[in-house]
């Protein structure tokens, strides 16, 4: 350990996505001397965006995976995002390998921002009826809060990072504090109609994401500013467009001169004091040279990403925590669920030829969950969120020569191609688990993580369901070669993991309480998706987020206080 | 790789017997890196032949003033997987023993030329590795086009910085 580094600070958060990015902007926002301790490399705004500016034409294969690429690499490959120009922003499958009991795609991007400079920006909140599932339908434990909790939280967030999305009015999908919406095309606005007239219990409205559509003086603080519709998101954006913490929350709290960022520096483990009864550190393992430094705060948030914490967690043994920090119950690493995104369900629309559209627009069509919202009424549990979308597309050509020359250069209008998938909520079950193998380690001497997640029979019926209703509303709206896809896509290419270290209220059945602060150990909080009781059909990170400003705010106040 | 060298190996036993100048244009290798295929310059030849069949010149530029036949080697060497490759490479090889009524491709009339790619793409070569062939070079040729530069600066502008969205306009 060198001698004059600083190993003493106020809170530490371990992890800089989009959780661990508003760790540090709200707990230096509170005065605190913050570390984020992140395992990747570092990643500067704009600096460290090498293809953002590229042409399609500048990409050696047109940004195909080339083949050597797919061989080496067959999870990450699964990924839509995985590719030429922005393969540089996820972990490579030799990288950091785990073990899968059942197929698992493990997606991760180990670097400054994590996942957040990737992530598909969808941002919807949740509602009480996604709060009160559990309790409900008798799964998992009751959630510790509501909506109420939660909902200036949200809007704290939105205002921050900007959200454009339109005020729909839908009691299981609450308004936000949002930027201008995004517009539907013509045959969405014309399925929006379609489902209105046809439905009393749906709504498709125009996705809700992490855009500025139009900036206030909150964004342009950041230097952010609007969106340009280049819908190149993945590749970082020059213009702070959408929400990363490379672009927003990280250089926000390095303003504040409280931050501190370790890249480059894998945490290991969190050290427990049995006499004062918490956390005292956490022990760093320098990613390149392995050297051991130990960091010191009052104050541990955990946001490595959901599976990351529950491998940190399940890895800080003591003597009083044998079995991982705070794991008195044995639950550690259960009950974890993610989203189905299995179906898919394609058709096209043959008239309104006249019309296209102009730009790249980085979200889509949406429709909340309809499904037992309000009671009970299928013979599945819970119910899917359904993505829309429909856009233009150039007739394809059949001819040879000139004629085909013609063709590609003066396109004639194809039909409208209508694109649907799913977003299915699924049961957290205790068979559901990841638990730390007792031999293979990682070359930085922690254990590797074991996998164990599948589907059920309640996935299949939602799946099913899925396809046959969005095949009537695709139906009764007019569309023609309807095709419904089931692509048995593992769980984990949701990229929705959450759970594992649940919130709940009672410490025998859950790990965290209604701070998130892990019910055994007070001064470790956890509000990545591990933290999540149940997965609902939203979007998660919004959550996240909301979950993570809530409960700085309730840490640095106890802190204050004395009471951590 | 084994053919590759195989091949060199053979354009250096003919170049140093005699320097046949049949012989050199035979075995000569394609005029860019390839790692898993091996090219001859003949075949390379016959492809610029082909894509600008498939995009010939006009009053703008055709497939083999943008260099698609390479582009289209490329491809097939980076991206496909080697069983495909291999059926590329039957299916090329197919390609270059037909003829239009005795006529080598190369030399016949474009219509001609034509007349054969459609042909080549009707149900009874379904399963074929000649069909294979010549779909993915249409494929590729097209990509390659569609996002050239040319193209995408001079014949249909690319717009990397839209600035804004429209859901519903007239085409023009
Ligand atoms: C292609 C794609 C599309 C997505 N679309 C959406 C979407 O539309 N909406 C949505 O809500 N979500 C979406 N997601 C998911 C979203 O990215 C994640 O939910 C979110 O990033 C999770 O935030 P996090 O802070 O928990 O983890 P991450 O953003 O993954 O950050 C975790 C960080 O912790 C670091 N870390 C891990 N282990 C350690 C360790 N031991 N020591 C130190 N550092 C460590 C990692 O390197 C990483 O930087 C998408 C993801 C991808 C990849």
């Amino acid at each position: 350990m060198s001698k004059n580094k600083i190993t003493n600070f106020d809170a530490i958060v371990i992890g800089s996505g989009i959780s661990g990015g508003w760790a540090a902007k709200e707990l230096t926002g509170k005065g605190l001397k913050t570390l984020v301790i992140e395992r990747g490399r570092d990643v500067q705004h704009i600096k460290d965006y090498p293809t953002t500016n590229l042409s399609p034409w500048e990409f050696e294969h047109r940004n195909e995976l080339t083949e050597e690429i797919k061989q080496a690499n067959p999870i990450i490959s699964k990924c839509y995002a995985f590719r030429e120009d922005a393969m540089h922003f996820f972990v490579k499958d030799a990288e950091h390998p785990y073990l899968q009991e059942k197929p698992f795609d493990w997606i991760r991007g180990y670097q400054l921002g994590g996942k957040s400079l990737t992530w598909a920006r969808q941002t919807q909140r949740w509602s009480n009826y996604d709060f009160e599932g559990p309790k409900r339908d008798g799964f998992a434990v009751d959630w510790p809060i509501r909506y109420n909790d939660l909902d200036k939280w949200y809007s704290y967030v939105e205002k921050f990072i900007g959200v454009s999305g339109n005020k729909d009015h839908i009691p299981q999908l609450p308004d936000g504090d949002f930027l201008p919406p995004m517009e539907l095309t013509k045959v969405e606005k014309l399925l929006q109609q379609k489902i209105a007239s046809n439905y009393q219990d749906r709504q498709m409205i125009i996705g809700r994401c992490a855009h500025i559509s139009q900036p206030k003086d909150i964004h342009l603080e950041q230097g952010r500013s609007s969106c340009q519709y280049r819908n190149l998101c993945q590749r970082g954006c020059p213009f702070g467009g959408y929400f990363s913490s490379n672009a927003s929350t990280l250089p926000w709290a390095a303003k504040t001169g409280k931050l501190t960022i370790v890249t480059d520096s894998v945490a290991h483990s969190i050290i427990y004091n049995e006499k004062q009864q918490k956390a005292t550190g956490v022990k760093v393992i320098d990613a390149k040279t392995k050297a051991e430094t130990i960091y010191h705060a009052p104050i541990i948030f955990v946001n490595a990403g959901a599976l990351n914490t529950n491998l940190l967690l399940l890895n800080s043994k003591s003597k009083r925590f044998p079995n991982g920090l705070g794991n008195d119950n044995g639950l550690l690493g259960k009950y974890l669920a993610f989203h189905n995104y299995r179906g898919s369900v394609t058709a096209e629309y043959h008239a309104e030829l006249e019309y296209t559209i102009e730009g790249r627009r980085p979200t889509s069509g949406y429709m909340p969950r309809f499904r037992n919202v309000f009671r009970q009424d299928t013979d599945f549990l819970r119910g899917y969120a359904v993505g829309l979308g429909a856009s233009p597309s150039d007739q394809a050509s059949k001819n040879w020569g000139a004629e085909l020359k013609n063709d590609l250069l003066n396109p004639k209008p194809g039909p409208w191609k209508v694109k649907s998938h799913i977003m299915g909520e699924t049961i957290p079950k205790e068979t559901n688990k990841v638990w730390l193998d007792d031999r293979e380690k990682d070359q930085w001497g922690i254990p590797k993580l074991r996998i164990d997640i599948s589907y059920d029979e309640n996935d299949e019926k939602m799946l099913a369901d899925y396809f046959e209703q969005v095949t009537e509303m695709f139906t009764k709206a007019g569309f023609t070669n309807i095709k419904t896809k089931d692509s048995k896509q593992a769980p984990g290419l949701d990229i929705h993991e959450m759970g594992g270290v649940r919130m709940g209220k009672d410490p025998k059945t859950s790990l965290l309480n209604e701070w998130n602060q892990l019910h055994l150990c007070k001064n470790v909080f956890v509000t990545d998706g591990a933290c999540m009781t149940s997965t609902s059909t939203q979007n998660p990170s919004l959550t996240y987020m909301a979950l993570t400003a809530r409960a700085c705010h309730y840490a640095a106040n106890q802190l204050k206080n004395n009471k951590l | 790789m084994e053919r590759r060298t195989a091949i060199r190996h053979m354009a250096l036993l003919c170049a140093s017997a005699m320097l046949l100048p049949s012989c050199f244009n035979h075995q000569q290798e394609a005029s860019i890196p390839l790692q898993q295929i091996a090219i001859s310059a003949k075949q390379e030849q016959l492809l610029a032949e082909l894509v600008e069949t498939i995009i010939p010149k006009t009053d703008t530029l055709g497939a083999k003033d943008l260099g698609l036949h390479l582009f289209v080697l490329k491809m097939v060497d980076d991206c496909l997987p080697q069983k495909e490759q291999q059926q590329f490479m039957d299916g090329l090889q197919t390609f270059e023993d037909k003829t239009i009524g005795g006529t080598k491709f190369a030399e016949s009339s474009n219509q001609h030329k034509i007349n054969l790619l459609k042909e080549i793409m009707e149900p009874r070569y379904k399963e074929s590795n000649l069909q294979f062939f010549l779909k993915e070079v249409r494929k590729q040729t097209l990509k390659g086009y569609q996002q050239s530069e040319y193209v995408m600066t001079k014949l249909r502008p690319y717009i990397l910085v839209p600035g804004h969205f429209s859901g519903s306009v007239k085409r023009a």
